[in-house]
């Protein structure tokens, strides 16, 4: 989009965004609770109450922070014995790692052009961000080890443990190989937290919702439960490399692996569970489900298994809200993909008389114009262009509705 | 004889004080917010709220948190009102506190979208809030977007493209240089482009221009 394409959509936007702080009650309300909270307090009970006040919070330092506490930990630069800070950014320039030493023994190494930030250091161990590389951690345990490796939006709880992690952040793929103890792994589609165990390598990624568990240090791909979830548990492959146990197709590439359809079943997922057919999970998903099996069949590139997700809730959803959002991805589908424009003015058209206040009516609409001007259906695309800009002169379709029309821009 | 009861002397009315209204001029709203004065308080509100709500609604749309942003904006600025050492730029000082608010907020929510449930069990309450209902598909949408973007992006594209701001206004409210702002945006609008694809909503406005350009062609 260009600047003035930016500036018109923001326009639209920020008219509706007016329309609702007028119609709203959020200025009123702030405004009640501003002068409430910033009105003057009687001296004689403000004394009291923060004399109260201070008096608390001097308890709760002698108990937070007197001499049983452990103190924070300290942390330097192996090599050179520079000490470093909470706050402290630290890279790996060049070819050579940079181990990091705490004081309890335990150990960080950057490895060459990982770049990491040093968040907390405290009593019981420390929080490093890892920005991007990869680092092996060797943990001390003991009684209260408590280090954290934050690594893009996944975070890694470590109580005493040797392990290697990465982060690519252009890839959004994170990595991490246990070599040894126990780590629990949190972050999107690993949901509240994945218990590792000694051996295991764990590959995930926010932005494909995929969260795949096999063995440390055989090679990509090799899987011993990669899995999706749903309520019952039903896995659901992909490709050749999906696999149960010790079944598991060795050598199975990145392109083979089980995307997560539903991030909140994970947890109960993540188990090795029977492969069924794309179809059969269709034929057994409930609306919502095939919903995400259709997403996830488009953002995979698989545009026939989409379309085979979409008709199939339209076979049993049709005059539902899934059903007619079904119909619009269908014409989008048929357009944009297949070249199909009479089909695709079907389904649009079924979108708009399903769902003629529906959340995607515009779009319907602007796409039905497109799809008769593109089948040289001028009548009919002049006709709609007419209504079109009568009710969205301002639409991402209104350009193209007033090259039909004649009319001209307001 | 009956005695006659004197007549009641009317009451003088007693002085009081009046306060003359709070002319329009923000250097005497700041002098009078200094001393303390009560009104000036509800002046500031009055005069500002709308301007800084606006802000806070194009940088995080339609958000139920807007309220206690709001009045979380107007505090602080009570509170550091000594510090203002140019009383007349008070609307540009607010939306710079109001930016530097919401950029709190949506690094809070991500913080915690990742982090929460390790932290002994407990999941903070800090959830962006859905949008009303009402709201339309490519607003929705566009948010869903801005929320995938790095905030410092989100920022500059919102307050640019959707409030309208000229680049130097950007990079005052965001304190940072016309050129970062230049580079941020260009970024920001690259971003824009390949996530607003996947919004059905929104995919149609990048679509748009592409079917022009082969129409022309």
């Amino acid at each position: 989009m260009s600047d003035a394409e930016f500036d018109r959509l923001g326009r639209e936007l920020a008219a509706e965004q007016d329309r609702l702080r007028e119609g709203g009650q959020a200025r009123a309300k702030a405004r009640a609770e501003f002068l409430e909270a910033s009105a003057p307090r009687p001296a004689g009970h403000a004394r009291w109450l923060w004399s109260a006040v201070a008096l608390g919070f001097a308890v709760a330092a002698l108990i937070a922070f007197g001499p049983r506490r452990t103190p924070p930990l300290t942390a330097a630069l192996e090599s050179t014995g520079q000490a470093l800070s909470a706050g402290a950014f630290i890279e790996a320039e060049g070819q050579v790692a940079l181990p990091v030493r705490f004081s309890d023994g335990s150990r960080i190494t950057l490895s060459p052009r990982a770049r990491a930030r040093l968040v907390e250091l405290d009593g019981d161990g420390a929080h490093l961000l890892l920005e991007g590389g990869h680092a092996q951690v060797a943990v001390v345990p003991r009684a209260h080890t408590r280090f954290r490796i934050s690594a893009g939006p996944f975070l890694v709880r470590v109580t005493g443990t040797r392990f290697g992690v990465a982060w690519d952040a252009e890839r959004d793929r994170f990595e991490l190989d246990l070599q040894k103890g126990s780590v629990e792994v949190a972050g999107c589609v690993i949901g509240q937290g994945y218990a590792m165990r000694s051996g295991q390598r764990v590959t995930a990624s926010c932005k494909r919702k995929q969260f795949d568990v096999g063995e440390a240090g055989t090679g990509a791909g090799t899987r011993t439960g990669a899995v999706t979830g749903t309520g019952t548990g039903t896995g659901i492959g992909t490709g050749p490399g999906a696999g149960t146990g010790a079944g598991a197709a060795p050598g199975a590439g990145p392109e083979s692996a089980v995307e997560v359809r539903d991030v909140r079943r994970v947890r109960r997922a993540v188990r090795p569970a029977p492969v069924v057919s794309f179809e059969d999970a269709c034929a057994r998903a409930d609306a919502e489900e095939l919903t995400e099996l259709a997403d996830s069949a488009r953002r995979s590139g698989d545009f026939e298994r989409e379309g085979h997700a979409l008709r199939m809730l339209r076979r049993r959803f049709a005059g539902t809200e899934r059903g007619a959002l079904a119909a619009f991805a269908l014409g989008r589908l048929e357009f944009d993909v297949y070249g199909e424009h009479r089909k695709a003015a079907s389904w649009f058209a079924t979108y708009v008389r399903e769902q003629p206040a529906g959340a995607l009516v515009r779009e319907a609409r602007g796409r039905l114009v497109e799809a008769k001007a593109v089948l040289g259906e001028t009548v009919a695309a002049q006709r709609l262009a007419v209504a079109y800009l009568r009710d969205y002169p301002q639409g991402p379709h209104a350009e193209l509705a007033r090259s039909l029309t004649g009319e001209a821009a307001p | 004889m009956q005695k006659s009861r004197p007549a009641a002397v009317p009451a003088k009315p007693f002085p009081k004080v009046v306060e003359l209204p709070l002319p329009d001029s923000d250097a005497v709203l700041v002098a009078a917010l200094r001393v303390g004065r009560v009104d000036a308080k509800r002046a500031l509100f009055d005069r500002y709220g709308s301007d800084v709500e606006r802000v806070l609604y194009r940088i995080l749309g339609p958000d139920l948190e807007i309220p206690d942003l709001l009045q979380d904006v107007f505090l602080a600025a009570l509170a550091s009102i000594d510090k203002l050492r140019k009383p007349e730029a008070l609307r540009a000082w607010l939306t710079g506190i109001a930016v530097r608010k919401a950029r709190k907020c949506i690094l809070k929510r991500r913080r915690w979208r990742f982090i929460r449930l390790l932290q002994h069990g407990e999941s903070p309450d800090t959830e962006a809030p859905a949008a009303p209902a009402e709201v339309s598909e490519a607003l929705r949408c566009t948010y869903v977007v801005l929320d995938a973007m790095p905030a410092d992006e989100r920022l500059v594209f919102a307050l640019r493209h959707i409030d309208g701001m000229e680049l130097t206004e950007v990079a005052s409210a965001c304190a940072i240089s016309l050129a970062t702002v230049k580079r941020r945006l260009v970024r920001a609008q690259a971003s824009f482009d390949a996530l607003a694809t996947q919004q059905p909503a929104l995919a149609d406005w990048v679509r748009a221009r592409r079917v022009r350009i082969g129409a022309e062609s």
